[in-house]
């Protein structure tokens, strides 16, 4: 299956008005500051990397459909399948959730975490869509306009780095654990 | 904080129930909290550190230094990372830096059209329009148009210069210290500095002043 990325959107047809909110709240839901905590803290744990992450949310085939804490969400769920971070069956009890996504979560067994070379397979595939067409078409130069980009490294190391967890203060009071 | 805002679940008619989404939030972080992977502790630090630690008032402090202190602005210009480091912002989101000066030749404006990049450490969490579809497609495309949205015309001699973000790479506009300010302290200058000129889709004006 080729890889493909829903987020690629430098110079696509849009001609609606850029609008800011009153006020700008940082969240819009009491849910949404749970899931940016989870995906830090999870994040710290080394499971996936930055380019893993970003390549689960971008091929989310809803991708334009969600909000920012919603792809957040979906993008967590999917790794933490991937990963093998799956509850036990006691967990699974104790949880009695009976939301459909949820309950997708709490039926899959353990597996192994993360397997290296799907990981390094995964990157590869991000890796090879920052060279193909949709990037090119962030590099064109509009007529009075510099614009530049980057390639993605695409790193293919697996597992990424465990304890980039920001030192604003809070390394000493997460207890973070590597299945 | 709006509970229901974005949610789409039937639930918005009884506040009393939880939303589709906030159960499958509640959920997975039950489950993350079982398999013992984080500390339920941890979760309200993070929370609190980008709700009232981290935010646009870091990157004022980093620009009115730079404003006041050549030597820092020289280094700043060098070595971003190590600059902004130094005034204790770093970390995640915000690993590699690099700032952009902004001249009377040309205008710095940063985006990311790929995600929502965003140096978290000097700005904080993006806001909504910074990760809008809008923003992302036309920032590259017709930069004044958006500048004009924001209210923001620049001379025709002014060149723009589009900057779009990577998941390694992150940009932190230098706007021209304004006219008038050569008085002012560091503390001072950095209620001048304005988040969206920070972006590039504003210039720094005077305290307390209505948009």
């Amino acid at each position: 299956m080729s890889y493909r990325s829903h987020a690629d959107l430098g110079g696509v047809p849009d001609e609606r008005p850029i609008v800011a909110e009153p006020a700008e709240p940082l969240f819009h839901a009491a849910w949404e500051p749970k899931v940016l905590a989870m995906v830090v803290a999870m994040g710290a744990t080394g499971l996936w990397n930055i380019d893993k992450r970003r390549s689960v949310r971008e091929t989310l085939p809803n991708y334009t459909e969600l909000t920012y804490y919603e792809i957040w969400l979906a993008a967590l769920e999917h790794l933490l399948l991937e990963c093998g971070v799956t509850p036990h069956a006691r967990t699974a009890r104790t949880l009695r959730v009976d939301v459909e996504r949820a309950a997708f979560v709490v039926r899959r067994r353990a597996g192994p975490i993360c397997p290296r070379n799907a990981l390094r397979n995964h990157v590869a595939a991000a890796g090879r869509n920052c060279g193909g067409d949709q990037v090119s078409r962030s590099l064109v130069t509009y007529p009075g306009v510099g614009c530049h980009r980057l390639s993605h490294p695409g790193r293919v190391e697996a597992g990424g780095q465990v304890g980039q967890l920001m030192n604003h203060g809070l390394r000493r009071d997460v207890k973070q654990r590597v299945a | 904080m709006h509970d229901h805002d974005h949610d789409r679940s039937p639930s918005d008619d009884h506040p009393s129930e939880l939303s589709a989404l906030e159960l499958r939030v509640r959920a997975l972080q039950s489950l993350l909290i079982e398999k013992g992977y984080v500390d339920p502790a941890a979760l309200d630090v993070v929370i609190d550190t980008y709700q009232t630690k981290i935010g646009p008032q870091n990157g004022a402090r980093v620009v009115a230094r730079a404003w006041s202190d050549p030597s820092y602005r020289r280094w700043l210009l060098e070595d971003a990372t190590a600059a902004i480091g130094a005034l204790g912002f770093s970390g995640r989101q915000g690993e590699h830096m690099r700032a952009l000066q902004n001249t009377a030749d040309v205008h710095h404006l940063v985006v990311c059209t790929l995600c929502s990049c965003y140096p978290w450490s000097v700005l904080g969490l993006p806001p909504v329009w910074y990760k809008s579809a809008p923003y992302r497609s036309r920032a590259v495309k017709d930069p004044r148009g958006v500048l004009r949205d924001f209210g923001l015309i620049l001379p025709d001699t002014t060149r723009i210069s589009v900057w779009d973000s990577t998941a390694e790479v992150r940009y932190l506009v230098l706007p021209e210290r304004p006219a008038g300010t050569e008085a002012l302290g560091e503390e001072e200058l950095a209620r001048w500095v304005t988040r969206d000129s920070m972006i590039g889709t504003g210039v720094p004006r005077p305290p307390d002043s209505e948009i």
